[in-house]
């Protein structure tokens, strides 16, 4: 049940998907792997929207150069670990909902623990070999896993549902090398919010990027879709 | 490429899409480019790579840059037979560098 609070609270968003959608993210657990660019924005919005629960993990600390894009913190916040600034920041923008810090690297040991029991889980990360454990523990505990990525004006995201769409590795089967790629922060945000949409949509039951890699061309002002196809070989997905 | 025979050979049209860098690699969207019948994606791609600066962008010597995305009817051409694979009347190609940054 939703307190008068929550009511009014979300008052706007349920005139769309009514009281018992709200109910539905309240309920809901979402993993946000990375607590930098995108996870500023995806964070923001699923704290405002009133999503029950959200993890976020992040091995990191705050840095001068972060700042540009990285809107959950402050010059005050410089030195500090990111989860822990990150959860400070969203508990004060919205106090009903319960966001849980993790400061670890995502690696092969940790990740099906770290996403287990969980509804969704965010790519908000900064390079491919992660993302690809990530799409892998998606796959293994069948949990939708909502894609972004960019660099400079241009970037990507597409919603992943295992068993029925195509995977990260048929569509990118070999990534970019990791690197401190051009960003920015407005752009990024951008990216951001439409992964934020992306889970909220989910978790009612609206449509999504199925099979869709949504193209975002910030120096043209262009958004486009590109249809893409699962591969039935793919090593990551064919078992899901 | 083989040449074209007279009479023997028919013309493919595929449909080339450029995205994010891309487009300004080739200062273009989309393209639509006259193939020979039995052509494949090296062909195609040596035939759009028509300057240095393009040629360094998609190939490392004769092989693709590894992480490029360049998809035939949505299917990334890894998964296919690389750029050996095989083109058809009416394909669409995609081709960008993916986003890694976040």
């Amino acid at each position: 049940m939703l307190s008068e609070r929550e009511l009014q609270r979300y008052e706007r968003q349920i005139r769309i998907f009514g009281e018992e959608g709200q109910e539905k993210l309240k309920n809901a657990k979402v993993f946000i792997a990375g607590a930098g660019g995108l996870s500023a924005s995806v964070s923001l919005y699923l704290t405002a929207a009133g999503i029950g629960r959200i993890r976020i993990v992040d091995h990191d600390t705050i840095k001068l150069s972060n700042l540009n894009r990285q809107i959950l913190y402050t010059d005050n916040d410089l030195g500090k670990r990111k989860p822990d600034c990150a959860r400070e920041r969203l508990e004060t923008i919205n106090p009903n909902i319960e966001v849980e810090a993790i400061t670890e690297t995502i690696n092969e040991k940790n990740i099906n623990k770290l996403v287990a029991n969980y509804d969704v889980i965010v790519d908000a990360l900064d390079n491919f070999p992660t993302r690809y454990l990530l799409n892998r523990a998606a796959q293994v505990n069948n949990i939708p896993l909502v894609h972004g990525a960019v660099e400079g004006f241009y970037g990507q995201a597409t919603t992943i549902i295992p068993g029925k769409t195509a995977c990260l590795k048929c569509i990118f089967p070999i990534g970019p090398t990791p690197s401190a790629v051009p960003i920015i922060g407005s752009f990024c945000g951008i990216i951001g919010c439409i992964q934020a949409t992306e889970v909220i949509k989910y978790i009612n039951g609206i449509g999504i990027l199925e099979n869709k890699l949504l193209m975002l061309d910030g120096l043209n002002s262009t958004i486009e879709e590109i249809e893409v196809e699962k591969n039935p070989m793919c090593e990551d997905c064919r078992k899901a | 490429m083989r040449r074209l025979q007279k009479g023997v050979d028919r013309i493919l049209k595929i449909k080339v899409k450029f995205f994010a860098s891309f487009r300004e690699l080739f200062q273009e969207r989309e393209r639509e480019v006259d193939l020979q019948s039995g052509s494949n994606m090296r062909d195609l791609l040596n035939l759009l790579c028509d300057s240095s600066k393009r040629q360094e962008r998609i190939f490392d010597g004769d092989e693709l840059k590894p992480y490029l995305a360049i998809l035939k009817n949505g299917k990334h051409i890894y998964h296919l037979n690389g750029l050996e694979t095989g083109l058809e009347e009416g394909d669409t190609v995609v081709i960008f560098p993916p986003a890694g940054g976040g």
